[in-house]
């Protein structure tokens, strides 16, 4: 947290003693920031039935891409079949 | 010049192997003679196992027909002696299964559980044909049996 002077304070105008120092010789500054303060929900984020509708959006997409895994799976096991099927005759 | 007897025996008990001349013997191995239609009927004889129980009364047919179709048939009697059969028909596209039922009246892409039943039941048919049927690894198509004699042999 940076903490200043009293307005009214001569200190206000003293630079601070890191002041003249490169980047990396000056310390890190941190800004004490409320849960609240770190991000700012737009109006769209702040309604539930929107982050609820990103939610079953993202469920259907996990749902379409195993069934089309299954479907690439039963694909691969049908036609290995029918091509045992035929070597089976052949050999 | 075998006599009657042993002529009638021999259709009942079949040849004894020694009886064969060993250069008559041949390696063909016997799926060779079978056609589609048979060696489908020999699938789904282990295709109709893979759902359980097959009620009394009832009859099941699974198997994979071709490269785009797999057949689920069903004949029973209902309560009043009528004769009924269901077929279902799974057409396989890129794009999705296909069930189609009826005679195509109706039809649906399958999707969630029941298509993941069906990708279980190939699964299994597939396994269990490669195995007891073609004899190979299911997974890396190599021979089950290294001696031909395991195998039933054909005797031209």
């Amino acid at each position: 947290m940076v903490i200043y002077p009293p307005n009214n304070s001569r200190a206000r105008f003293e630079q601070p003693k890191w002041a003249n120092q490169t980047t990396e010789q000056q310390p890190m500054q941190y800004e004490a920031i409320s849960p609240t303060e770190q991000y700012t929900y737009t109006a769209g984020e702040m309604d539930n039935n929107t982050l609820e509708a990103a939610q079953e959006i993202s469920e259907a997409a996990i749902e379409a891409a195993r069934d089309k895994a299954q479907v690439k799976f039963i694909m691969a096991n049908t036609e290995s079949i029918c091509a045992w099927r035929k070597l089976a005759q052949s050999q | 010049m075998p006599t009657l007897l042993q002529q009638a025996m021999s259709l009942l008990v079949g040849d004894q192997p020694n009886r064969q001349p060993a250069s008559k013997k041949t390696t063909t191995r016997p799926l060779k003679k079978l056609t589609d239609r048979q060696l489908i009927k020999l699938e789904s004889e282990i295709g109709r196992t893979l759902f359980g129980e097959i009620p009394t009364g009832r009859t099941r047919e699974f198997f994979c027909l071709d490269n785009d179709t797999w057949i689920w048939h069903e004949e029973w009697k209902d309560d009043a002696g009528q004769q009924k059969s269901q077929t279902v028909r799974y057409e396989v596209h890129p794009n999705g299964i296909l069930k189609v039922e009826d005679g195509g009246k109706n039809y649906n892409f399958l999707k969630g559980q029941e298509l993941m039943n069906l990708a279980l039941a190939t699964r299994m048919y597939h396994e269990r044909v490669m195995r007891e049927l073609y004899k190979r690894d299911p997974k890396t198509g190599a021979l089950l049996t290294a001696e031909p004699s395991t195998i039933p042999q054909v005797h031209e």
